[in-house]
């Protein structure tokens, strides 16, 4: 019947794709996208740095470095990556580009519980700088954990009904955030740094071995926030050229603001100072030691003077914004995330079914909102909550840097045509083809550090292995039911959202 | 390429055809419905139903971004209409019109329609290259040279006849002889190269000499040609 | 057996309708249903030119119709396609995506006192391959 049809000769007809029903729609620029990209990875020194200080002591500065440099090579290889296959997928779209659903559908939901342990931590943070105006808030544990709960659950509910994003807003914080930390810098370069002091400080409480490493690891969470920019490059008008720039971007700025941070760190106070009373809330610590140094002893004059008052309550404030913002963050993150997951067929449609009057991933927002709490609760009786959710924060991502470095040495080889406008430079030939150092040293790197916290982090790290564990199930059980082959690339859905 | 015919008969039709074949993208504008919805019927949304000598149609026919325009109505005065509109008004890139009376040719030339296709002279020409007493045929001109290519026949008291090239000694340029074709063969010609009976030759001479050819092939005197 | 339904539509009050028939129809034997939305290009822009206008339109169709399958509670799948004639369209989606029937809203127009199918309607009922069904609504009261 319809086998000997034929169109006429002179028909033609061209398919546009349509546009997502995504209520975060939005044509974001540079700014735009380095804005949402710090959000994530600026927030993370709030709390990162107490945390490295709190396992690595003295070497804090040092293994900040270190995996600095890993966090380069991981930007690199994202950028790299997010030009040649821009998309919410991110990390899950390289590796089932590179190399099949299966990886893609790993890789989806290792990113899923980074996002997850992100949520959580940041809401986790909240309350100890929140401390500053009500002291129970960072000393009882149970406040604490209550409060970030509640956090939680209130963005939760937030994100159900459907919020828009301001990217004003964002690029806003992100300024505001970027100028206090470099007044800080400065004030403790200036008035505090000196040379020989910090070297001390370094030096006498330098850690053991192991302890370095796991700070190495520690401090990887710090640089966390690559993805966020790759996710969001479906959303700007020019991929292939926004989305490196701002990777490039956020990378300097990025690196700048913690080794001054720690450097500052290091300058107002002692290693232990900061890894005993300030774990939490680090960089209302130096704030707060700014502040009395430069006043007590009458360095501060006028309008200097005026600043130091102010600088603990502007950190503070600000810490407990961008703290819930990149809580937020991470639930939108989760809910873009499982639509590029969905229509990738990796995860069931389900999933990101959208609410018929909210429009927004009710299933998928509550679902890691609930997780996220759960892994806070762990506050109410375990006293090193902390350092087990920064383990698990690494162990997601670390997980997922290292899966996106095999992904793009992979389609080196399976796919060297591909246009890459931004291709990386510094590659060693090997076998016929050209590789980038970069990603063959990220991925060592990033394979070695995840090994460490596997090790060191060994009674809590089930919980992250339980995660995939039950990832792979879903999968199996989903590929099996809609009759799709377990490895190798499925169609996308080009669907409109359910 | 988009690819304007105007003219929805015979003509137009297989241009049409033959065009989409080669990826172009055309539009038929024909007068009359029926023969419009042939066409749809045949070659599909390729046929737009109006009077292509009015401006409102053309405009409506996407002409402003068209880069080539065919006029092959059976009537030369429309032909002659929608060329202008073509050419004056929407600055056409290439306008081709179909010039059914020989007559005709001249005022589409004066009218700046340098490409036009008169399609009696088409048949004569082909008439004349099987009758073997025709000493010179027309076969093809280019667009932007004074150069025609025209078919020589050596008959028997050609002024041309066992003579070289050289002998004739001819103003260069006049007729320049390209190839012989003798039998199933074919040969680049030399100055040395003697003429004989039956000899069929192809030749580049100046746009609108033929007349001075065919003089200089019936024996008559070499003159400089002037066009 | 109906497995597939193909729905065009073009932001008029009959689309609803037919959406609506075509997944009541759907039902009972599970089918896909697709909306589709041409957007006929006029003849002086190339057939891909990029009609923000008129995409903006087509996406607000597409939308309210993702919205009106969603209150039934029916999965639909949409697409937008760019053409230089509506009915044509319809049939090449017919045959490329093996159609089984087409469902297409005509409201009672009344403009010059004559009902009027319009060239689209009686194009698809003479050229597709597969069933075709009209849905035409309520005559509207005098």
């Amino acid at each position: 019947m319809q086998a000997d049809w034929q169109p006429k000769p002179g028909d033609k007809f061209v398919h546009r794709p349509r546009t997502k029903a995504h209520p975060l729609i939005r044509a974001l620029g540079v700014s735009g996208l380095f804005g949402a990209g710090y959000g994530n990875v600026g927030s993370s020194i709030y709390y990162a740095l107490g945390l490295v200080a709190l396992v690595a002591l003295g070497a804090t500065p040092i293994c900040l470095l270190i995996a600095g440099v890993f966090f380069v090579f991981t930007a690199l290889s994202y950028a790299e990556g997010t030009a040649m296959l821009p998309g919410a997928g991110g990390s899950a779209s390289f590796a089932r580009h590179g190399f099949n659903d299966l990886a893609g559908s790993i890789a989806g939901w290792a990113l899923a519980f980074s996002y997850i342990v992100t949520i959580a931590i940041s809401a986790y943070a909240v309350p100890s700088y929140l401390g500053y105006f009500w002291a129970p808030l960072k000393d009882s544990a149970i406040l604490g954990t209550s409060a970030a709960i509640a956090i939680v659950f209130f963005l939760m509910l937030l994100n159900i009904v459907g919020i828009k994003e301001s990217s004003i807003l964002n690029v806003a914080f992100a300024i505001l955030d970027v100028c206090t930390q470099v007044i800080i810098i400065v004030l403790a370069v200036v008035f505090l740094l000196q040379p020989q002091l910090l070297w001390h400080r370094v030096i006498d409480y330098w850690p053991s071995w192991s302890s370095l490493v796991f700070g190495i690891a520690m401090a990887s969470i710090a640089y966390t926030g690559v993805e966020t920019i790759s996710q969001l490059s479906e959303e700007t008008k020019r991929p292939a050229v926004n989305a490196p720039r701002a990777l490039l971007l956020m990378m300097v700025v990025v690196l700048v603001l913690f080794a001054g941070i720690s450097v500052a760190g290091f300058s107002a106070m002692t290693p232990s100072e900061l890894a005993m009373e300030w774990a939490r809330d680090p960089v209302a610590g130096i704030a707060q030691q700014l502040s009395v140094i430069l006043i007590g002893e009458g360095m501060a004059q006028g309008l200097l003077l005026a600043l130091c008052k102010f600088l603990p309550v502007l950190v503070a404030i600000l810490a407990a914004t961008i703290l819930v913002v990149a809580t937020n963050a991470g639930l939108m993150g989760i809910s873009r995330l499982t639509f590029s997951l969905g229509r990738f067929q990796l995860i069931p449609l389900a999933l990101s079914r959208v609410h018929h009057k909210f429009k927004t991933p009710y299933r998928a927002i509550i679902i890691f909102a609930v997780m996220a709490m759960a892994l806070i609760s762990s506050g109410y009786f375990a006293p090193d909550t902390f350092i087990i959710l920064g383990g698990l924060y690494a162990f997601g991502s670390l997980f997922s840097f290292a899966l996106s470095h095999a992904s793009i040495l992979r389609l080196r080889v399976t796919q060297p045509e591909l246009p890459r406008p931004f291709k990386l430079r510094g590659n060693i030939k090997l076998r016929g083809y050209y590789l980038p150092i970069t990603a063959i040293l990220g991925l060592i790197a990033t394979v070695a550090v995840w090994l460490v916290v596997v090790v060191v982090q060994f009674d809590t790290v089930w919980i992250g292995f339980g995660w995939m564990a039950i990832g792979m199930l879903v999968y199996y059980l989903f590929r099996r039911h809609k009759k799709l082959p377990l490895v190798g690339r499925v169609q996308e859905i080009k669907a409109s959202v359910d | 390429m988009y690819i304007m015919i105007v003219g929805g008969g015979k003509t137009g039709y297989y241009l049409c055809r033959k065009l989409i074949a080669l990826e172009h993208e055309v539009l038929m504008v024909e007068k009359r419905l029926d023969r419009c919805d042939e066409i749809r019927e045949e070659l599909g949304s390729v046929a737009l139903c109006g009077d292509g000598s009015e401006i409102s149609v053309l405009s409506k026919a996407g002409i402003s971004r068209a880069e080539m325009l065919i006029a092959v109505t059976d009537e030369d005065e429309d032909n002659l209409a929608v060329c202008q509109i073509a050419k004056q008004k929407f600055k056409v890139p290439q306008v081709i019109a179909k010039i059914n009376n020989p007559r005709n040719e001249h005022i589409f030339a004066k009218l700046g329609i340098d490409r036009s296709v008169n399609v009696a002279e088409l048949v004569l020409e082909r008439v004349e290259l099987q009758l073997s007493s025709s000493t010179v045929v027309h076969l093809l001109s280019f667009p932007d040279s004074s150069l025609d290519i025209v078919f020589v026949r050596v008959t028997e008291g050609s002024g041309i006849l066992d003579k070289s090239p050289k002998e004739l000694s001819l103003p260069s340029g006049c007729l320049t002889c390209l190839f012989r074709i003798r039998g199933q063969g074919a040969g680049v010609l030399n100055q040395d190269t003697i003429f004989e009976v039956g000899d069929q030759l192809i030749c580049s001479i100046p746009s609108g000499s033929m007349g001075e050819v065919r003089a200089l092939l019936a024996g008559g005197q070499v003159t400089a040609s002037n066009d | 057996m109906v497995k597939k339904i193909l729905v065009p539509v073009r932001g008029r009050g009959a689309d609803d309708d037919a959406l609506k028939l075509a997944c009541t129809v759907a039902q009972k034997s599970k089918a896909e249903v697709y909306v589709l939305y041409i957007i006929e290009v006029a003849r002086d822009l190339p057939l891909d030119a990029h009609v923000d206008e008129e995409v903006g339109k087509a996406e607000e169709v597409l939308t309210h119709a993702e919205d009106i399958a969603a209150d039934i509670g029916y999965d639909i799948d949409t697409d937008l396609i760019q053409s230089r004639d509506i009915g044509s369209a319809i049939v090449d989606e017919v045959v490329q995506r093996n159609v089984d029937l087409v469902v297409m809203g005509i409201g009672y127009r009344n403009p010059l006192g004559k009902f009027d199918l319009g060239d689209i309607i009686p194009y698809v009922l003479k050229e597709a391959p597969c069933q075709v069904l009209v849905y035409r609504g309520y005559k509207p009261s005098e």
